[in-house]
């Protein structure tokens, strides 16, 4: 394992300025020294995870409570009683299965599109010199800057003259072509993560023969699995909880998404918050599961030990 | 397509059975309502001699689709689904489509009308009623109402309900005029209260034909139903105060006006207005009987209610689902007519109706007519009305058997219906939000402690505004 | 192409090679801009010089609305409400981010877990969050008051206070840090190595370290954080749209800003203009306002980060 010698020649570093530094680091062992830094690590991150997760715990719990019952004074921590009713029937009051379904087809297919996209588009910003090319990178940043009420009206008459409202076309094809917010946000990511990846690595590869393609594929990428998986969970968090897309291009109920069922809970006068918590904290677990084994990819990190780069 | 249109049918078909479930389970002791649905749908009768009409006037060859949007609490749109089914079932020429928008519905209908694709029929709301139909978004319904008067029944409507659709262009006047829409359901404000917390503040319930009170009996009522502690903390308020429509029903009642006859002023600054607003400012800041509505940011009216910490609320039947479902042990409730002037005996209630309309530029509008017929037919009202939030039926007809529930809470449900003679208009004009956003700000400054304005220079500056904006269009600059 | 051949190819054939390139690799992105982003940017520019109402055709105005622009009085206090939220939001949360990643950067048991957690606000439906945070900051009968009972402290109005309502937003911000951290901590983790243990030879301590190799390393991503701190904070529309328009229980609310518009922000106020009081062409025109501001202040970041920011490949660019 790489990261087992690496850890090792780090903690021989590390004994050598120790001892370089003299007597009272010599009283600290490494191994207290990592054991007392991880205790105070936990002593600060626990109380500060707890507020953390306290509203995801409110809204868990506020999903258990019977209608109209969602507040009660004092704060009930724990319902009382327990009603998992709600789920079932927020599950069967709306066909869930297919919004999910619609959700995953919808969020997977714009995920995969702007990773590639964000990637290229990014390498050619960052790894590449032609006229035109700042010009280029300031439309990326202006898209951003032009609040979506304004293109709103405008965008929706576009695609419906175009044929496209009622189809999932409107929303995925930006996504391929970013010419959306997301879109662009990710590519001056990756043109940021990109500028800061060694150019001897290039030239390296551009001695061997390699293309920019390939320099992309195989280069670059590799090395960017923080900055991909960062892109990938974003994409598809984002297009997970969006519901304006879905909202104004997709009427038929056969084609809505998770994130926009959640919203037929409210009411113009009356709110089912029971329903509406269970849903959204059945919304949250594929997220969780995704940030949590897309680390993985944030572990690894870049080793690029022995490039130094300067 | 055709199998496109099969999984349509299968899934509404499946969800539709799904919700009756699920509604069942949701307000448990409802059950005996859907079984007398199901039986009341399939026996629909009157629409044969109408479908024969239908065919003469369009005289389609093949089937055509009517898109029909609606927007209200999900809990409603597998009944209205169903009944669309239905529909779609009996008149082989005609397929609706039901098209539910959850959130934004007006301003997706603006942007299918920029698009030219408006729904053919269009579930609309009294308040941007009149700015809709000056935009031409609504079809004018005078011709198909003044046709098939006889066949509508008009006098079976609730009379200001009618009224609530009509509107003028020439004079611009609301509740006059042309019929752009058809009431759908809806119903007045009255008042709920918690029988627990009568109880406990020593107030006796009211007998079974009701109080006949009046704002003082009311002011008395309120003072003993407060509760504060040694440091003057409210622990329990008479009612909360939300926004400034909701106070209509005190305005209105004790003489005071929004706006002027002829709707083209606003009236708030006037000496009888400004005496309205200040006996209802003065349950606020001298007699301390209400808290603000914004001081429970967050916490709904019904966990308020529930939890004892307001006595009585002011709101319309849309709330009796949600408080039926809070077991009776929990919270036991009831409902209280609307106090009278003390001087002229008389008072006027908030009352405020959904419509159904055809889009103007429908490629069918006499199709989208048997269909808005058909919504407002008093067989299918009680289906409507229940979808729509458990609102009232706009038919006298259908009211009772559809809206009155024995087995249920509360005890009194007919003081909703009965209280029909005192319902009023609101004050609606082209310009609703914006009159809105005017009139809100000063309200505000009125109720807030913090700022507290004058009635008279905070009635003085929203009629400045008012006037600029009905005269103008738009807004001041400074408002 | 091989090696040989490329050499032989002059400087000018190379250039115009690696011009072909950019715009190949750029293309998706100038394709996506142009259809569906310059067409209707185009739309609103024109827009703006009209009186338009989403329903009826637009009709030309002029510099009307730009007028209108200069005298609008709500216009300034949202554009105050901004300034104020993103002058203290964007360092704010800047700083309180990268402390986080740095944390989530340790190596200590259980590390996925805290990542974990410290995410999961921002993948709370703001809905519920939004509701959440009401009710909290509830003067009545909410924790915040509670919290302040501890301490003996009066308590406050909270969110219908008009000077604590943005104080209170810019603190619930701080639970949605998590997309900032995991940007700042994928820069970490690109930190190589090998540079921590020269700076450790050359007998940096822990600081040194922070200063001098961590910094500049992942500055390019703290530039990048700035930008999108700014651009997003002057966009903020969610959370306050969730919160204050909440209608009264009965009909439809048009108040969008909370108590007295110290919410206001400016595209809320956008918004109303546009899709409330259907004005759309002046909408569009505020759009464009906004477009300029921020992007003034985009151009002097740009200018600023030639001074701080160090870019491994623009080396010998």
């Amino acid at each position: 394992m790489p990261t087992d010698t690496e850890a090792r020649a780090r903690r021989v570093v590390a004994r050598e300025v120790t001892e370089r530094r003299g007597w009272l680091s010599s009283v600290w062992t490494t191994r207290t020294r990592s054991v007392i830094k991880e205790l105070v690590a936990h002593l600060f991150l626990i109380p500060i995870s707890i507020t953390m997760v306290i509203p995801l715990y409110w809204l868990f719990t506020t999903s258990l409570k019977p209608k109209g019952m969602v507040f009660t004074y004092p704060p009930q921590w724990i319902p009382n009683p327990i009603r998992w009713e709600n789920y079932p029937e927020a599950l069967t009051i709306l066909p869930f299965h297919l919004f999910f379904k619609n959700s995953m087809v919808y969020c997977v297919t714009i995920l995969i599109g702007q990773v590639l996209v964000s990637t290229l588009v990014g390498y050619g910003f960052a790894r590449l010199r032609f006229p035109g090319r700042d010009l280029i990178f300031w439309l990326v940043l202006i898209r951003m800057m032009l609040p979506g009420a304004v293109t709103m009206v405008p965008s929706y008459v576009m695609f419906s003259k175009m044929g496209w409202v009622n189809t999932l076309l409107p929303l995925v094809v930006p996504g391929w072509l970013p010419g959306l917010y997301s879109g662009s946000f990710y590519i001056f990511l990756c043109r940021q993560f990109f500028m800061g990846i060694p150019l001897e690595l290039d030239d390296a590869a551009k001695i061997d023969g390699a293309g920019h393609i390939r320099i992309w594929w195989q280069i670059i990428l590799p090395l960017s699995k923080p900055v991909i998986a960062t892109v990938a969970i974003f994409s598809f968090i984002t297009h997970w909880n969006d519901f304006m897309g879905p909202l104004i291009y997709l009427h038929d109920v056969e084609r809505q998404t998770l994130a926009l069922s959640i919203l037929t809970f409210q009411g113009a006068h009356d709110t089912e918050w029971h329903w509406l918590m269970a849903v959204s904290s059945l919304m949250v677990v594929p997220v969780i599961i995704l940030f949590f084994s897309a680390q993985r990819y944030f572990l690894q990190g870049i080793s690029m030990t022995g490039i130094t780069g300067r | 397509m055709k199998e496109r249109k099969l999984n349509r049918r299968d899934f509404l078909r499946l969800s539709a059975a799904a919700a009756t479930g699920a509604i069942m389970a949701a307000c448990a002791p409802a059950t005996p309502e859907v079984v007398e649905v199901e039986k009341e749908v399939p026996v629909e009768k009157v629409k044969k001699e109408t479908v024969v009409v239908e065919k003469e006037v369009a005289k389609p060859k093949e089937t055509i689709e009517l898109d029909y949007s609606f927007s209200f609490a999900v809990g409603g749109v597998p009944d209205m689904k169903r009944l669309c089914e239905v529909y779609s079932e009996e008149n082989p020429y005609v397929d609706i489509k039901p098209l539910y928008i959850a959130e934004r519905y007006y301003e997706q209908l603006e942007m299918r009308a920029a698009a030219g694709d408006l729904p053919d029929a269009i579930y609309c709301a009294d308040e941007n009623f009149p700015y809709y139909v000056e935009q031409g978004l609504y079809r004018n319904l005078q011709p198909y109402v003044e046709q098939y008067r006889e066949e509508l029944d008009m006098d079976d409507f609730i009379p200001i309900t009618l009224k609530m659709f009509r509107w003028s262009p020439e004079i611009k006047v609301y509740g006059k005029g042309d019929y752009y829409a058809l009431p759908f359901s809806g119903g007045p404000i009255l008042w709920y209260y918690n029988k627990a917390v009568f109880e406990d503040a020593g107030v006796e319930p009211p007998p079974d034909q009701g109080w006949d009170w009046d704002m003082n009996d009311f002011l008395e009522l309120c003072k003993k139903l407060v509760k504060v502690d040694e440091a003057g903390n409210m622990l329990r308020g008479a009612f909360p105060l939300p926004g400034w429509i909701y106070p209509m029903p005190f305005i209105r009642t004790m003489g005071g006006r929004y706006l002027t006859e002829d709707k083209k002023k606003c009236a708030m600054s006037t000496p009888e207005s400004v005496k309205a607003i200040q006996f209802f400012m003065d349950l606020r800041h001298k007699y301390r009987v209400v808290p603000l509505s914004t001081e429970f940011a967050g916490i709904g009216s019904t966990d308020l209610f529930r939890e004892g910490k307001i006595a009585m609320n002011i709101t319309g039947p849309w709330w009796l689902p949600t408080l039926r479902a809070i077991p009776k042990d929990v919270l036991d409730f009831d409902l209280l007519h609307f106090p009278k002037n003390p001087e002229t005996g008389e008072r006027i209630v908030r009352s405020t109706y959904d419509g159904i309309t055809i889009g103007k530029g429908s490629r069918y509008p006499d199709a989208a007519w048997e269909f808005v017929m058909y919504i407002v037919d008093p067989k299918n009202q009680p289906i409507v009305a229940r979808a729509d939030e458990h609102s009232l039926s706009c038919r006298i007809s259908a009211l009772e058997s559809s809206f009155i529930h024995p087995e249920e809470r509360p005890e009194h449900q007919e003081v909703f219906i009965d209280s029909q003679p005192y319902w009023g208009l609101q004050p609606i004009t082209e310009y609703w939000p914006e009159m809105w956003t005017i009139i809100d700000k000063y309200w505000e400054k009125m109720v807030l402690e913090k700022i507290q304005m004058d009635v008279g220079e905070a009635t003085a500056k929203i009629c400045e505004g008012v006037d600029y904006l009905l005269e103008h269009g738009e807004l001041p600059a400074k408002y | 192409m091989s090696t040989i051949a490329t050499k032989l190819l002059g400087q000018r054939t190379r250039r115009w090679r690696e011009t072909i390139t950019g715009y190949l690799f750029t293309s998706p992105f100038l394709v996506g801009f142009l259809w569906f982003t310059a067409i209707p940017m185009a739309i609103a520019f024109y827009l703006a010089f009209t009186k338009y109402n989403i329903i009826k055709p637009a009709e030309w105005v002029g510099l009307g609305n730009f007028m209108r622009l200069t005298q609008d009085e709500r216009l300034r206090i949202a554009l105050f409400n901004t300034a104020f939220y993103a002058g203290i939001s964007v360092p704010l949360y800047l700083v309180t981010s990268f402390l986080a990643s740095l944390a989530m950067n340790l190596k200590i048991k259980g590390i996925r877990w805290y990542r974990t957690i410290f995410y999961l606000p921002s993948v709370t439906p703001a809905v519920a969050s939004a509701m959440l945070w009401v009710w909290i900051f509830n003067p009545q009968w909410g924790m915040a008051n509670s919290a302040l009972d501890l301490f003996g402290i009066r308590h406050q109005d909270w969110l219908l206070d008009p000077h604590l309502a943005k104080p209170c937003l810019i603190f619930m911000g701080l639970w949605g840090l998590g997309p900032t951290m995991v940007i700042f901590l994928a820069g970490l983790q690109g930190v190589p190595e090998s540079l921590y243990e020269a700076a450790m030879i050359d007998g940096a301590g822990t600081w040194g370290r922070f200063w001098n190799v961590t910094v500049p390393i992942i500055s390019p991503v703290i530039f990048f954080n700035l930008i999108m701190g700014i651009i997003g904070s002057f966009q903020i529309f969610t959370t306050a749209f969730v919160m204050t328009a909440a209608g009264a229980g009965g009909s439809r609310s048009y108040g969008v800003g909370g108590i007295q518009d110290c919410l206001l922000f400016y595209v809320l106020y956008l918004y109303q203009q546009g899709f409330y009081f259907h004005h759309m062409g002046y909408a569009s025109a505020m759009g464009w306002l906004l477009l300029t501001i921020i992007l003034i202040l985009t151009i002097i970041q740009f200018r600023l980060q030639e001074r701080w920011v160090y870019y491994e490949a623009e080396r010998r660019l």
